[in-house]
């Protein structure tokens, strides 16, 4: 029984019981514990369909075991042992609970093996996740975690309506792919479906939520946010979607046009939260190509993206939690005093550009591999220049701008040993996988038949990757480089912010003026009228005097007259 | 820069010490004349035969270098007028969002280097 029983169950038992335990050392140990407790039943899982429940007439499968969803829930589990690592000095009781139960419930919904256990999880990421914006207590927090909230919930309801239309269509609720003969064969209810998993992975018109929200996380709740919620929904996409030809496109999408944003943002984390969405890109593509090295691809991009992108978030985090801000145009020079978070810093800058030998490069190459054997020339040829995008700003603007690039004057203490802790196994884990990528392939939903490591590859990624430098290192000499400063950028999140708040205080504006103008004309009507008719009938008016009985026995007369005439007309007709 | 004035030995980590040498401008000069050479050598590999790929392109010499040096040049001097388009001052959305507002201390550990 133990080795079937959902890991997803020990999150949620821990994050009860959390409260109940002394304040102090003895809560981040059991928030440390849990995920090697998860990761250790996951491991041990026999694969096939566990913990299968009746509810309401519906059987629930809470535990699908099998390679695409033990790898998710393998890197889950260590994802959330690190991020918890890194928090262990927080001693705020919401945060740790919070990221209890978002680290469990993503952990559960990767498990679902039916259509309404996603969905309970599915939300239940979304509520438990808030509360680490929500932690960082002030007002910007607040509002823009309202905001995180509703997209995600929102995300829920147009999932579970998807879930119902596609029930009432197909009779099933079991979690599997839903690709069917194509699009064109697809009823509403898996359209509504790939929407609200579209939501989660940030699509490209989707995707704003994410840049908005993690930036306004705490240190450490960033850390466990960048993991969870976009993996799970790559998950997703893999299960229900994999060969669906437009997500290739969709994919290429996301992976170019958050480079030029995260090129300009001052802010690091944004630039980081850029750049998760343009490695989700990849991933994207990876599930569109659909052959069993593109999802490969897919699975083992996740699985080292999620342990490059939390240690750049780390490393940014450590000089935020040190210094107070994450903004490029603020920091610089920090080399000084915290060597070791800007070597950990390069070690995932590394990672995240792909160079050989670290993670990124033996996951990245599968899925551009993948594209090419399938002949998408174009697609191909976006990965390429993204790859280059990639360097620029997750490889070379993090690092420079944090801890080299001019002396911001700033001398922070080096971070503290767990944070240093947690880095050093993240960035270990990044380059031990970049050397053995066996080990990770072994993990991969389909048996792997591929070299990372030839002499043409090897070339061809440093060249693009040197090449690249070089052109970094001419620009900056030469003064091309943009400066960081401090401001904004807007994004699609514009339309809803500023445009449409615009259109209904335009709409409601023109819609009470005429209308205003509507009841000043009316009362105008009437007064004209009551004036017209006191006029005629009021006192002293021409039908309201005295007459004499001479008019009247007149008037009688040409009346009669008159309908004698018309009498005498009608016999004649 | 190395030996500026507010550059304290007592101030730095001692590995962050070990580190200011590649502030000094000639090491600046040093180090891209070095990143120039590598690329140099780079394509030169290509002239071996020792690359090939799934398109034609992929097998013209220095593809890649190429690809890399345009995409990023491309990307840096583009987004100087994006910049111009898109950017807005900090309190452009008011109170709803974190970029004007400071992180709150209590979630921070502010130490200096050299404090206890």
């Amino acid at each position: 029984m133990f080795d079937s029983l959902p890991p997803a169950f020990v999150f949620i038992v821990a994050a009860i019981l959390l409260p109940y335990l002394p304040r102090g050392g003895i809560r981040a140990v059991l928030t440390l514990i849990v995920p090697v407790i998860s990761g250790i039943m996951i491991w041990n899982a026999p694969a096939g369909s566990h913990f299968v429940i009746s509810l309401a007439g519906m059987d629930l499968t809470l535990m699908r075991v099998d390679k695409l969803s033990t790898i998710f829930g393998l890197i889950f589990s260590i994802a959330a042992f690190l991020a918890s690592l890194y928090a262990w000095h927080v001693r705020d009781t919401v945060q740790q609970i919070a990221t209890l139960l978002y680290a469990g419930t993503a952990i559960g919904a990767v498990f679902a093996g039916d259509f309404i256990t996603l969905f309970i999880y599915w939300e239940g990421t979304a509520l438990s996740s808030v509360f680490l914006i929500w932690a960082r207590r002030t007002e910007g927090a607040y509002q823009t975690g309202m905001r995180y909230l509703i997209i995600q919930i929102g995300s829920g309801v147009v999932l579970i309506a998807g879930i119902a239309l596609h029930y009432q269509a197909s009779g099933s609720l079991a979690f599997l792919a839903l690709t069917g003969a194509g699009p064109q064969s697809w009823d509403l209810g898996v359209w509504l479906i790939l929407f609200a998993f579209g939501i989660k992975c940030a699509f490209p018109l989707m995707h704003n939520w994410l840049q908005d929200a993690y930036p306004a996380a705490t240190v450490t709740g960033t850390v466990a946010l960048s993991a969870f919620t976009t993996k799970m929904a790559v998950y997703c996409l893999a299960r229900a979607f994999p060969g669906t030809e437009f997500l290739i496109y969709v994919g290429a999408v996301m992976t170019l046009f958050p480079i030029f944003f995260a090129e300009i943002e001052n802010d690091l984390r944004r630039v980081l939260a850029y750049s998760l969405n343009n490695q989700l890109g990849f991933m994207v593509v990876g599930v569109g190509v659909g052959t069993e090295m593109a999802l490969n691809g897919t699975a083992a991009h996740a699985f080292a993206h999620i342990l490059y992108k939390a240690l750049l978030f780390m490393s940014v985090g450590a000089v935020l939690f040190r210094t107070g801000t994450s903004k490029a145009s603020e920091l610089g020079g920090l080399y000084r005093t915290m060597p070791w978070t800007m070597m950990f810093c390069v070690v995932g800058a590394a990672s995240i550009s792909a160079f050989p030998l670290f993670s990124g490069f033996i996951a990245k190459s599968l899925i551009l591999d993948a594209a090419a054997e399938e002949h998408y020339p174009i697609v191909w040829a976006v990965l390429v220049f993204a790859s280059a995008g990639v360097l620029s700003h997750s490889g070379i603007k993090i690092p420079y701008f944090a801890f080299f690039a001019h002396d911001s004057g700033k001398r922070p203490k080096e971070a503290p040993p767990h944070m240093l802790l947690a880095m050093g196994l993240t960035a270990f884990a990044c380059i031990f996988i970049g050397v053995f990528p066996s080990t990770l392939y072994a993990l991969l939903p389909y048996e792997v038949n591929y070299q990372p490591y030839t002499v043409s590859h090897v070339l061809a990624q440093m060249q693009l990757l040197v090449f690249a430098l070089f052109a970094f290192a001419l620009l900056m000499r030469f003064g091309f480089f943009p400066d960081e400063k401090r401001g904004i950028n807007v994004d699609t999140d514009w339309t809803y912010r500023k445009f449409l708040p615009a259109i209904v205080v335009f709409s409601a504006t023109a819609i009470s003026v005429v209308w205003s103008e509507i009841v000043r004309g009316t009362h105008l009507l009437l007064a004209a009228i009551g004036s017209g008719l006191t006029r005629i009938y009021g006192f002293g008016g021409q039908a309201g005097g005295m007459q004499r009985t001479g008019t009247m026995v007149l008037w009688l007369a040409i009346l009669l007259g008159a309908t004698l005439f018309v009498t005498l007309l009608d016999i004649s007709g | 820069m190395a030996g500026k004035k507010n550059d304290k030995p007592e101030e730095l980590h001692p590995i962050g010490a070990k580190l200011l040498w590649i502030e000094k401008p000639q090491n600046i000069t040093r180090m891209i004349i070095g990143l120039g050479i590598f690329c140099a050598l780079l394509f030169l590999a290509d002239f071996t035969g020792m690359r090939y790929g799934h398109f034609s392109a992929e097998g013209i010499p220095g593809f890649y270098g190429v690809m890399g040096f345009l995409a990023f040049s491309f990307i840096i001097i583009s987004t100087k007028y994006l910049r111009m388009i898109i950017g807005r001052r900090e309190d452009y959305y008011g109170k709803s969002v974190v970029d004007p507002e400071d992180y709150p201390d209590a979630g921070l550990e502010k130490r200096e280097h050299g404090d206890v």
